[in-house]
């Protein structure tokens, strides 16, 4: 019988195996490669040579490396703090029950559903300070008189690609959220009201403890997400004016595609893994114990 | 029944593997330290390859330029010499990138439309052959002077000179004439001095760049020239900006921002062309593109006037010359991929595109055209006029790096991050040590 | 009226406001990109800008698959979509199955390193990718890109197709087993049919991911006639040297790509809410 259960426990392997040889081929591999490219470098006539951690010591010792950490910092912490907090208000205001209710959690996946690509070019033309959306209702609104560049300066583009992913990514957030408040037993609600709580005492005594470990596990989701998202930036700026919106996953695309230069990127990418491990290791502490035992 | 689904699975197993297993395969070593200077070297041109017939080339252009020409041109070369050309077209804008990539993975295409700025990079990395045994001499003899001088390195012909555009000032008459501006004005101050009258009403004086790397140096070259001072300096060792001369251009640059179409630190080349011609900006530098995309569309243009270049402090005045090149890459094709070259560039056909897209003619033969000597025509005649003040960008190794630091401080300076004496400052050294890499 | 009341009305109000501000904002540039993909030419760049279209530019459309040529990028898009998707189910039904009802050695390192490896961003390899690509001599051909749709979506939808498959009970593998059926025949028989709805829902996530994937079709394709949709409508916005940018073709193209999408993403509402994402949220 134990050795029917061990024959069992090595059949069952195959069912996994085909996904485990993708991931090795395709996630793994490249990996220990771009740790072996992180040591090299190349002369201007392309050939490699090895140099030790010098890359590593090139992107500290970089002029605009503390740009881009820094970066990094704003656009995920920052970044996710809006999408959840957005994310949360619009579930709120799912979990009531109003006429309409139906329609607008139908119009608020849309900007989820999106192609990036496409929410990224409708954002570039209504960002624009000639003839944008944008800058056109806030001059009627009375708001600005100068026009306002959000992508073209070096102090608002981060924040301008900011809001567009914000956008995007917070529907996603809602409806997660929104399901998390589904699950939580109305009786407990009930019981407050008996107790005379009133909304917004029983939002912060019951709702917030209650949703806290998913919108965590959400948090985190989402800000791995935003550490990873290269297309919004690449699309909308380039990283540019002058580095201002870009971080580091988008320096590696710069470094490796449009410098040539990429044993330096293959280090920023290696950086990029550790950052990502710190990040994964929470996540999956987050979910531990999730793993169903027979 | 456990035979079947281990048969099943393990089915599934081997077509994952199947895909998988490629990477194991005793292909060239993973370890980079391994691989050879240039991944296309393997393919060396093997010199006595005559192109054979049912040979298939592929050739790369840029944008939609020329091609309906060029599908033409392909024709009708396939017909005559039994080789096939197999067109591509890259957006201009990731053109580097793509081909950069290609060539590290030893999968170059056979010849491409480019930009000379890579000529040097490219020759040193290996990717590309000399073309002085690939054309005839006569084709040789064809081009000009000055686009021959920009295409030699080491005098040999690395690239082959294609479109060469001039680009200049070109003004919109109507917001002149609007704003009480009856003379062109001859200097970048003189520019600057009347340029306040050109703002107001949802219209500006001028359209610029400052952000996208390639186009930022476009648009600011012109004025470093014209105030003296250059990318890099006559030894090429050393920057050619960080200095006094350098520093005014920046600032005339940073003031010109004042009056410009607010766009600059997203745009792009496409946006100032835009610019100008939905009549938003009254000035801006560039060929007769515009005017000639205007022409097809059938719109009036009668309101752009082409102004000499404006002068700097020293009275020096440049025009940038834009010289776009055709490239050969190691594949093996050489010999065809040149004979194609040859086919191409003629005034039937090249020629064609040239005279179409509002670019200067760089080969004595396409002057039997009658539009390029027609003085009437204004897309061709007042630029090519202005050859002799043209001046090109350089041929640096590490161009797009350098071009990255300098629009980068650029653009920090015309934002106001920094002052252009602080930008040129911190831009200089890091400019240097990428001349002397 | 009386005080409650009062204080009734003034929260719904302000409910009511509260709820137009979110469609506001959420609907602001789908509107803006309508109305722009309705606009002539000349229309997009007036100051100030024109809401509603002086004239209804319907001709927009058709030239987005005439005089922009999308309608391979449409096709292309559709196929690499579908193998893609054909891929991420082979690998991943069995899979998820696995990790939800079976026991097999080395489980619990299985199941992180799925949930890890949704993490790293496939910028970070892109170079040995690349040069894997190379050697397989997948470069510039549409299997890569469904080669990287697969890897990439792989462990999303096995964590989704997991928590559908764990909403089964326990139970039904054992009748099954007594009825004589082994796991995969239960697999097949029994817990597709059962969870279709979850399929369908993961299918349709694998579908948006796999559609609007831009990384990789951007960076390993080369030739004209293999882009897929997304990657045409970015070239368009940079390759127009001569006229500038025809915003209001781009635009709709950009409504021709999404509209699947949005009309997908609206038939399942109704399970993205329930626990259909919950696999890698919760």
């Amino acid at each position: 019988m134990k050795q029917a259960n061990r024959r069992e426990n090595l059949l069952n392997l195959l069912y996994i195996l085909p996904m485990l040889a993708v991931f090795a081929a395709f996630i793994i591999y490249p990996i220990t490669e771009v740790f072996n490219l992180s040591v090299y470098d190349r002369t201007s006539t392309g050939q490699y040579f090895y140099v030790g951690l010098n890359n590593f010591i090139k992107f500290i010792r970089h002029r605009e490396t503390s740009r881009l950490l820094l970066n990094t910092g704003i656009w995920v912490f920052v970044g996710t703090f809006f999408k959840l907090l957005f994310g949360l208000g619009m579930a709120l205001v799912l979990y009531q029950a109003f006429p309409g209710k139906k329609v607008m959690t139908g119009i608020i996946l849309i900007p989820y559903a999106m192609p990036a690509a496409v929410s990224c070019m409708i954002w570039r033309l209504m960002y624009n300070p000639v003839f944008g959306h944008i800058g056109d209702i806030l001059t009627r609104l009375g708001l600005i008189s100068e026009p306002l560049n959000f992508l073209g300066n070096t102090k608002t583009s981060l924040l301008a690609v900011m809001i567009v992913n914000v956008w995007a990514v917070a529907p996603f957030c809602a409806l997660n959220i929104l399901s998390t408040l589904y699950s939580i037993p109305t009786y407990i609600y009930e019981a407050a009201k008996i107790d005379g709580a009133g909304s917004i005492q029983s939002f912060f005594k019951i709702t917030l403890p209650l949703i806290a470990s998913s919108m965590r596990t959400l948090g985190l989701l989402v800000g791995i997400w935003a550490f990873n998202s290269f297309d919004v930036i690449f699309m909308m700026t380039q990283g540019g004016p002058a580095n201002s919106s870009s971080i580091l996953v988008s320096n590696i695309y710069q470094n490796a595609f449009q410098f040539n230069n990429r044993p330096y990127s293959a280090a920023v990418s290696v950086v990029c893994f550790v950052i990502l491990s710190i990040f994964a290791l929470l996540y999956v502490r987050s979910k531990e114990g999730d793993v169903s035992y027979e | 029944m456990k035979k079947a689904i281990a048969l099943a699975l393990s089915l599934l197993l081997a077509v994952a593997l199947a895909a998988c297993s490629a990477p194991s395969d005793p292909t060239p070593p993973a370890s980079p330290a391994a691989s050879t200077p240039s991944s296309g070297s393997e393919a060396a041109p093997s010199g006595d390859s005559a192109p054979a017939e049912g040979t298939t080339i592929t050739y790369v252009t840029l944008g939609d330029t020329g091609m309906n020409q060029l599908q033409k041109a392909a024709e009708e070369f396939e017909a005559e010499t039994g080789i096939k050309v197999k067109l591509e077209s890259w957006a201009y804008s990731d053109a580097y990138q793509k081909i950069i990539t290609l060539c590290e993975a030893g999968t170059p295409p056979d010849a491409m439309y480019g930009f000379s700025g890579w000529t040097q990079q490219f020759k040193n990395l290996g990717y590309t052959v000399p073309l002085d045994d690939l054309i005839s001499q006569e084709l040789k003899d064809d081009f000009s002077k000055a686009a021959l001088d920009v295409c030699t390195v080491d005098g040999q012909l690395w690239v082959l000179p294609s479109y060469m555009s001039i680009r200049s000032i070109l003004y919109n008459k109507n917001l002149l004439d609007a704003a009480g501006i009856t003379e062109l004005p001859t200097t970048w101050q003189e520019f600057l001095e009347v340029a306040p009258k050109l703002v107001g009403g949802g219209k500006y004086a001028y359209s610029m760049v400052a952000g996208h790397p390639k186009n930022t140096l476009d648009c600011f070259l012109p004025i470093l020239w014209a105030y003296d001072g250059d990318v890099a300096s006559a030894d090429g060792k050393t920057n050619g900006f960080n200095n006094e001369n350098g520093v005014a251009a920046l600032q005339v640059y940073c003031d010109l921002a004042k009056y410009a179409v607010p766009d600059y630190g997203e745009a792009d080349i496409n946006f100032t062309q835009n610019n100008f011609t939905t009549q938003t900006a009254a000035a801006y530098i560039h060929n007769a593109q515009g005017l000639a995309a205007l022409a097809d569309a059938g719109e009036d243009y009668s309101w752009a006037v082409i102004g000499a270049p404006l002068k700097g402090a020293g009275g020096s005045q440049y025009s940038l010359g834009i010289m776009d090149v055709d490239l050969v890459f190691k594949t093996g094709n050489e010999e065809a991929a040149g004979k194609w070259l040859e086919f191409w560039h003629t005034k039937d056909r090249m020629g064609d595109v040239i005279e179409q897209a509002g670019w200067v003619p760089n080969q004595k033969s396409f002057f039997e055209r009658p539009a390029f000597t027609d003085p009437a025509n204004v897309m061709v005649a007042p630029f090519a006029e202005l050859e002799p003040l043209a001046k090109f960008k350089p041929t640096i190794s590490s161009w797009e790096e350098v071009q990255k630091v300098m629009a980068d401080y650029i653009t920090k300076a015309v934002m106001g991050e920094m002052t252009p004496a602080e930008a040129f400052a911190e831009a200089g050294p890091m400019v240097d040590e990428l001349l002397q890499k | 009226m009386n005080k409650p009341s009062a204080i009734k009305t003034v929260k719904r109000i302000f409910f009511g406001l509260l709820v137009l501000l979110i469609l506001f904002i959420m609907l602001f540039p789908i509107v803006a990109m309508i109305s722009v993909s309705l606009k002539q030419a000349n229309d997009v760049f007036t100051v100030p800008v024109t809401w509603i279209p002086k004239h209804t530019a319907w001709e927009n459309y058709p030239a987005v698959f005439g005089k922009m040529k999308m309608t391979t990028g449409f096709l292309n898009s559709i196929l690499i979509t579908a193998a893609s998707i054909g891929g991420i189910m082979l690998l991943g039904i069995p899979a998820a199955f696995a990790l939800s009802k079976l026991r097999f050695v080395m489980k619990k390192p299985v199941y992180y390193m799925v949930l890890v490896s949704q993490m790293f961003a496939p910028v970070i390899v892109i170079i040995p990718l690349y040069n894997l690509m190379n050697r397989m001599g997948l470069i510039d051909n549409r299997l890569s890109l469904v080669i990287m749709n697969i890897t990439f979506n792989l462990a999303f939808i096995v964590l989704m197709l997991k928590a559908t498959f764990d909403s089964v009970p326990k139970e039904t593998v054992e009748a099954a087993k007594i009825d004589g059926c082994n796991s995969f025949m239960t697999l097949v028989w029994i817990f597709v049919p059962i969870s279709r709805t979850g399929i369908a829902v993961a299918v349709i996530y694998a579908f948006t991911r796999s559609w609007n994937e831009f990384l990789f079709a951007f960076t390993f394709m080369s030739s004209t006639e293999k882009k897929t949709i997304i990657v045409s409508l970015y070239e368009v916005l940079k390759n127009n040297p001569a006229v500038g940018i025809p915003w209001h073709l781009v635009m709709a193209g950009a409504v021709c790509a999404t509209v699947p999408l949005v009309v997908l993403f609206i038939l399942i509402r109704n399970y993205i809410t329930g626990n259909a994402t919950a696999g890698a949220v919760k």
